[in-house]
């Protein structure tokens, strides 16, 4: 498997590229929640598929470091629920359909700190 | 060469190159947290190479607020830039002491380094002063 690397260097440049970085994200796994839908309707037990699962992490590590970048007073809040959701996807590895949803939800939220 | 002038264009690229630095470190601790399960590195880390890593990378942090030191930065960011160092420094010893750094403790500390980095980036790019004497606080 393509290893895909992250441009860490969004770090060393702006707020606003990581937010756009989350974005792209962000917008991939609305997509994987569209073609889960369409293949297997709106059974919220189905488990995503582990290219999915790649997308989420890869978007919630983002989301922490946009985070750490933030100044709201939300984000010790959502810092606490993201790090929840990465060390729920290390122990149990794969998500149902509605659990991903949620996740979703979540990062959208974030975008609008 | 003019001592002033060759101090002026150090301290630019030092701080470049300890973003590089912090940059190549911070990566692949991204890269651990995001594929490790990837790579059959599922339930543990090589904790005594993660300690390294992350040793280096709160060097390179503690560098990079350390190069405030050559600009003119306001009396709110010198305060943020000092509270910074004492976690930084805090951060580093309890590395040093921990035997084994979990998956969470890596989410932590990972959002602690960059939150602390993020204070010095956010300074854009300040003004650098002469060498002799404190640092100027606006």
């Amino acid at each position: 498997m393509e290893r895909k690397v992250p441009y860490i260097t969004y770090l060393l440049n702006s707020k606003e590229d990581l937010k756009e970085r989350l974005k792209e994200r962000i917008n991939q796994i609305k997509k994987n929640i569209e073609s889960v839908e369409k293949e297997y309707g709106n059974d919220n037990k189905i488990i995503v598929k582990n290219s999915a699962m790649i997308d989420l992490k890869e978007a919630l590590v983002l989301a922490l470091s946009y985070l750490a970048m933030s100044n709201s007073n939300k984000v010790d809040e959502y810092k606490d629920k993201v790090i929840q959701k990465l060390a729920y996807i290390k122990e149990n590895r794969i998500l149902a359909l509605d659990q991903y949803r949620d996740t979703y939800w979540l990062l959208r939220q974030i975008l609008e700190l | 060469m003019d001592e002033n002038y060759q101090y002026t264009y150090q301290i630019p690229d030092l701080k470049t190159r300890f973003q590089i630095g912090f940059g190549n470190i911070i990566e692949q601790i991204v890269n651990l947290l995001t594929y490790s399960e990837m790579y059959g590195d599922t339930e543990t880390f090589d904790n005594e190479e993660l300690k390294y890593k992350l040793r280096a990378a709160i060097a390179y942090a503690l560098a990079l607020l350390g190069s405030t030191w050559g600009y003119a930065i306001s009396a709110q960011a010198q305060r943020d830039v000092e509270i910074a160092k004492e976690s930084l420094k805090a951060l580093f010893s309890k590395i040093i002491k921990d035997s084994e750094i979990s998956y969470l403790d890596l989410l932590e500390i990972y959002y602690e380094l960059t939150q602390k980095v993020s204070i010095i980036l956010n300074y854009g790019t300040p003004i650098p002063r002469p060498r002799t004497g404190e640092p100027e606080v606006i």
